[in-house]
């Protein structure tokens, strides 16, 4: 036999080889919700984009008018489907990566060998946001695809920055989830937890006023961080994330293994 | 204060509040096979835990080949080998990649003694893990755990989902480690195992240490269940003047009673009579804790 294989390889293989069809799953998903977005707008005559309109309406909170394919966009993408479709993944991927080994049990013999438990840790928060950029990158190309193809005139610097915004947003819950997943070894309360704090916040974001006294209330939400016309709003959304990963250390190295 | 291969000092891990362990106090002295017998939920599994930082105590401390379970736990990891009850590998890897991989962990190995273990455990190193049967994985744990030679083997019930052959090359494997002058520390809920590889054992139930047995002591006070059928009739006082048997019930054409410790003076008595059948049987843990020490145990 010859020298030895790298771990933390293996733990980065393990978590994309687990992920890749849900992460062709959920690429698809994005890429014909795009599809169904951009024809609609095109066909704006037509049924289609009636049914739209009220997708639109609905989801509000649309910083351009809807009539411009920016808002459009971003009503009938931004606003919640993107960020539904791209939380869910997170969600779904976070709570099985600490806390879905630790059950497996595949983290024993790792730790045993030694392996410090910061390092597993760090590897597989590395696997979400390897799995994410992977994510956010698929929905990007699709975008940019369509613009270009479609000819239909949009900034791809808006475009980027909305999917970067979009990505950094589904990791905030996706590293909610991974926080509790190293603080409780438990795959499926991660998700409900990364999931409830989803739908919490976005109440939270879509009753507070956007202006007044009470309209503070919206910037605690990490979704107030997805306009692209914020500065610094990608910072906060990261430092989220890194709030939540910094907890997942400290708790992580403190508590109880069930290896 | 003399070198021991595990020290502890009151040790006591409790889970909320459920006993996990009470004050165990344990002394592994180097060389010897020691084993720890219990039924399960008894804190076998969490001693071993403590004893590699994967849970922390409540009160008291664990001292590892003269370390602090705590302090130095990767010092103390890397000097031990390890066999879990429960384990598994990704499955993406060969069982060969699965131990190279822990070259990179713990340091250069010497493969070609791998390789003796691989050939003796009769591992097929180019299957990958998940492709390969519960015997094959639990191969993979064994070499694993003795790969880097360590001087302290802490092994959860190793004979779990083991076939015949393999469970005599891990006990050969032991005896050879005992040999060299490294430490086993063997968990376990088989009395069996206990009395045929431990020079000593301590018995725990309830978290807490009932007693520290010497091997020879496990062995003569073994129990087995055992049944015979003669051919021709059998006296029925013939077997009274045996001192070790209990339970005895005796028929002209059957015999079956408890043998505590060495069954050789039943056996010679016995083959004076022609013998058409016979079943020896260890008895179970938990008849042994009853018989023994008065404990029933918890379903």
């Amino acid at each position: 036999m010859t020298m030895g294989l790298p771990v933390l390889p293996d733990l980065l293989h393990s978590a994309v080889q687990r992920a890749r069809w849900p992460l062709l799953a959920w690429g698809l998903a994005l890429f014909f919700w795009t599809g169904h977005l951009l024809t609609s707008f095109h066909l704006s005559d037509g049924p289609l984009a009636q049914g739209m309109g009220q997708v639109v309406a609905f989801l509000g909170a649309v910083p351009t008018p809807p009539a411009a394919l920016e808002g459009w966009l971003w009503a009938g993408g931004f606003a919640l489907p993107y960020p539904l479709l791209t939380s869910s993944f997170a969600v779904w991927l976070a709570g099985g990566l600490l806390a879905g080994e630790e059950r497996r049990r595949t983290l024993t013999l790792l730790l045993a060998a030694p392996m410090p438990r910061s390092r597993l840790l760090l590897a597989q928060y590395a696997a979400l946001w390897l799995a994410m950029a992977v994510l956010g990158a698929w929905l990007a190309g699709v975008l940019l695809l369509a613009n270009l193809s479609l000819a239909l005139g949009l900034a791809p610097g808006f475009l980027l920055r909305a999917v970067g915004l979009n990505t950094l947003l589904a990791l905030v819950w996706g590293s909610a989830a991974f926080l509790t997943g190293a603080l409780t070894g438990r795959p499926n309360l991660s998700r409900w937890v990364g999931a409830g704090a989803f739908v919490l916040f976005y109440i939270l974001h879509r009753l507070s006023p956007a202006e007044g006294a009470l309209s503070f209330f919206s910037w605690l939400s990490p979704f107030h961080y997805t306009q692209t016309s914020l500065p610094g709003a990608g910072w906060v959304l990261a430092g989220l994330s890194g709030l939540c990963l910094a907890a997942a250390w400290v708790g992580f190295n403190r508590r109880d293994l069930e290896l | 204060m003399r070198y021991l291969v595990i020290r502890t000092e009151n040790l006591t891990k409790m889970y909320g509040r459920h006993l996990g362990v009470r004050d165990l106090m344990l002394e592994v002295e180097p060389g010897e096979v020691f084993g720890f017998l219990g039924p399960d939920g008894s804190g076998k599994t969490t001693t071993i835990r403590l004893l590699l930082d994967f849970v922390r105590p409540t009160s008291g401390r664990a001292l590892v080949l003269g370390l602090d379970s705590r302090q130095d736990s990767l010092k103390v990891r890397r000097q031990v080998g390890y066999l879990p009850g429960e384990f598994d590998f990704f499955a993406h890897q060969t069982g060969g990649a699965a131990l190279r991989s822990f070259e990179t962990l713990r340091g250069k190995l010497d493969w070609a003694y791998v390789d003796g273990l691989v050939e003796r455990f009769g591992l097929d190193v180019d299957q990958k893990i998940g492709d390969m049967p519960a015997l094959e994985r639990r191969k993979v744990g064994l070499i694993q755990a003795f790969m880097h030679r360590p001087e302290l083997i802490l092994l959860d019930e190793p004979s779990r989902g083991l076939d015949l052959a393999t469970q005599q090359a891990l006990y050969q494997l032991i005896a050879e480690v005992r040999q060299e002058g490294r430490t086993v520390f063997l968990a376990s809920n088989s009395v069996c195992e206990m009395e045929r590889l431990c020079d000593r054992a301590a018995v725990l139930y309830g978290g807490q240490v009932m007693a520290v047995e010497r091997g020879v002591h496990l062995r003569a006070r073994a129990l087995r269940r055992i049944e015979m059928r003669f051919a021709t009739p059998v006296p029925l006082g013939a077997f009274d003047a045996l001192p070790n048997l209990q339970d005895l019930h005796i028929t002209p054409h059957s015999l079956s009673c408890t043998v505590r410790g060495d069954p050789d003076t039943l056996l010679k008595l016995a083959s004076q009579y022609r013998i058409t059948d016979m079943l020896s049987q260890s008895l179970s843990l938990e008849e042994v804790f009853r018989r023994d020490y008065g404990i029933t145990c918890a379903a």
